[in-house]
Parts: structure tokens; sequence; C-alpha cells
């Protein structure tokens, strides 16, 4: 098999720029655990995928994904990703394809340019459930069984009307992201690797341009928020709350996962920004549920699984 | 939220940004804020946070020390590099 990897997964000696002007020329001094399982099991790597930075989806534009892209031009079989804001769980079915989500934790991270490290997870974009079983299998220690439970086409759900929390998940979300995002990107400062901005007069001044020209827009939201949400003034009211409501989160779907075996949700929803259109993309980074996104008979499906 | 308090964070992010971008952030900001706000809704006392999803168990293994990457293979990432140590502009002004 063929496969490609976005480019905030380390390949040794390759660019890993994590879609970033701020590693623009970092070449990864060791490949990432899953590159190197996969050369193991005698897959052909080629190449890596520009992300959006650190894999950070924009709230409101909805372009394709680079690595969608890839896939639809015949680039290679699968692509190892990281779709922590469900851009890709959003966008997958609707081309044909499925992107598989294995429990956080069951693949290795190492050498994955992190971003938000609670939710972090290394899933598989491919074409069907088969190719996406034996990739996960590959890259983790044989923990893909979930992904065989693919209820029939013919299944009729029941509705459970128990969804709790759908409102609250996309912020929730936003405020712990953006927390980790801001401590994880605090290394980039142009002194150890990465960019430099020009003629700085002095340290600070050398911070202040390098991290001001390295990162786009979109990021420096992410940033900017996530020093608010741990500033003085809001610390409790944002971020400790949130993590608090992360936890009734987790509980209530993991009860409702033990009743149902899995739930069979949408992965696009309407909504006012892309965390609202992700909201139950983000439910499984949030719990690091297991989840698979696809086409499903006529429906676009998210299957979530406890793990 | 205003381009003001942008400012006041954006220097904890150690960032300088154009006006332009200040006002940006700070109207989206203002557009999440209804959604920030429904954290109040939710009655969390009591609570533990979750930190992660994982249950935190330590996997201990026999510590064994390897030479992965030499100090020169790191620096040569490094921006500016002087003898072996990372350059920066002064510290002093």
């Amino acid at each position: 098999m063929r496969f490609m990897a976005c480019s905030n997964i380390m390949v040794k000696d390759e660019i890993s720029s994590a879609g970033s002007k701020m590693l623009y020329n970092f070449k990864a001094p060791f490949g990432a655990d899953v590159y190197d399982r996969c050369i193991g099991k005698g897959m052909e790597f080629a190449g890596l995928i520009e992300t959006d930075e650190f894999g950070i989806d924009s709230l409101f534009e909805q372009n394709t994904d680079a690595a969608i892209t890839a896939m639809l031009e015949n680039r290679c079989d699968f692509v190892l990703c990281n779709d922590l804001f469900g851009k890709l769980q959003r966008q997958a079915p609707g081309h044909g394809l499925v992107y598989i989500n294995p429990a956080y934790g069951a693949v290795s991270r190492q050498g994955l340019i992190p971003a938000v490290s609670s939710m972090d997870r290394i899933g598989v974009l491919c074409r069907n459930i088969d190719d996406g079983c034996r990739v996960i299998s590959a890259i983790s220690d044989g923990v893909s069984d979930f992904a065989k439970e693919i209820p029939d086409k013919a299944t009729e759900y029941k509705d459970i009307s128990q969804l709790k929390y759908t409102d609250i998940i996309p912020y929730v979300f936003y405020i712990l992201a953006s927390a980790e995002i801001s401590g994880n990107t605090a290394r980039y400062d142009g002194v150890k690797f990465g960019f430099r901005a020009e003629n700085a007069q002095n340290l600070n001044e050398m911070y202040l341009k390098s991290r001001t020209e390295g990162f786009d827009r979109d990021t420096q939201l992410a940033i900017i928020t996530g020093c608010m949400v741990l500033s003085k003034d809001n610390y409790n009211k944002l971020y400790h709350k949130a993590m608090q409501i992360r936890r009734l989160i987790a509980e209530h779907y993991t009860r409702l996962l033990d009743e149902c075996g899995f739930l069979a949700l949408s992965p696009s929803v309407t909504g006012k920004n892309n965390l609202e259109r992700s909201v139950f993309c983000l439910l499984s980074s949030l719990c690091g549920f297991p989840s698979i996104s696809m086409k499903h008979g006529d429906s676009e499906r998210l299957f979530v699984y406890k793990g | 939220m205003t381009a003001e308090n942008v400012k006041t964070y954006e220097s904890m992010a150690k960032f300088s940004l154009d006006s332009d971008t200040r006002t940006w952030i700070a109207d989206v900001l203002s557009g999440l804020e209804d959604g920030f706000g429904l954290l109040d809704t939710i009655n969390t006392c009591g609570i533990t946070p979750l930190i992660t999803p994982l249950a935190k168990t330590n996997i201990m293994r026999e510590d064994v020390a390897v030479k992965q990457i030499t100090r020169d293979r790191l620096m040569s990432t490094a921006p500016a590099e002087y003898d072996g140590y990372f350059q920066v502009p002064k510290t002093i002004a």
C-alpha cells in the first residue's frame, strides 16, 4: 500500500513543517512511530502533505483538506493524519472516503508534532473500511476490532433523544484545545529551530517578530484564546469549568455507549462555524472515543464506539 | 471583547499584531462569547476536572540509555549557532 502523511507527522530527514512557516525548514531528527511501523510492514511512502497549520481548522472557511485532495488524485492508498477539529471526518464521506479515528492512546503519538496533547491522535483517511482496519492494525498493537462492527446498511436506528450537551461541546472543545495549543506553541520562539525573523534588535523583539510572522491567523486566534482562557480572570470561569464539563460529557456518553454499543451520528451538521458543524467529531476528540466517518447507504455517518 | 483586550493577551502570547488582525480576533472572540457563556448553565459543583481521556496508569520499563540524536544533529536545525550554543540577539539593550 502507498501512503502519505500530513506534515505534522515527522519523517526522518524530511521537512516536517506541520503546515507552518514557523517550521518551514525543520528537518525531523527521527521518524514518527506510525511512519516506522508502516515502513516496517512493507508499505511505500509517497510523501508528506501540507496540513492546516498544526492541524488547526479555520473556524469559518470550508476549503477542501489537502489530504482529501491527495486521495482523490490517487496519489496514495491512505493518509495518516491528526484530525483534531473534525475537518477530515466532516469532509471524507462526501468524497466517498472513510476516516478512522482510533481510541485516544491506542496509536503512539511519538513523532507527531503536538497541538492539543489531551486529544491528539493519529487516524487514517482511506478508501474503505478494510484498508483502514489493515492500517490501524499496522500502526497500533492490534486494537482495531471496533472498525469491524459497522452495522448493516439496512439497520434502523433508534432515536434515543439523549444526546445531551450538543450545544456546549464545540465551546468546551475550543476552550480546552486553544489552551493546549497556546502551551504547545510556546516552544516556537525562533531560538532552537525553525523560523527566526530578521533584524530584531534584542531578544524580546526577536520573540515578538518571529512569532507574529511565523504563525498564521487561525493559529494566532487559537493562541490568543488560549491565553485568555488561562488568564487569572478566566481560569476558573472558563478553563477549569470546561474540564469539569468535559468529565460530565464523557460520563454521559460512556453510559450511553454502554447501553447502545455504538452511536450513529452525523459527521456534519448545520452551525454558525466549523466547531458547531463538527460537534459530534469534537465529542469523539474530547472523550477519546474511536470513531469512523463514512458514507453508509444514502447517509453520511459518524459511528462512535466506546473503544 | 475589544481590540484593547486582545492587546493584553497578545503580550502574554508574545505577539505584536497589526490592528487589522487584532480587530479580527476581537470580533471572532466576541462572536464566541455566547457559546462560552453556555458553560454557566451547567452545574459543575464538586465535579473533578477531566484532564485527559486516558486512565492514569504508569507503565514502567527498564531504564536503558540509548544514543538517538547527537548534539550536532540537534544544533543543525537552529536558526543561528555559535560554537555549539544557540545564538540570539543581545538580551540587554
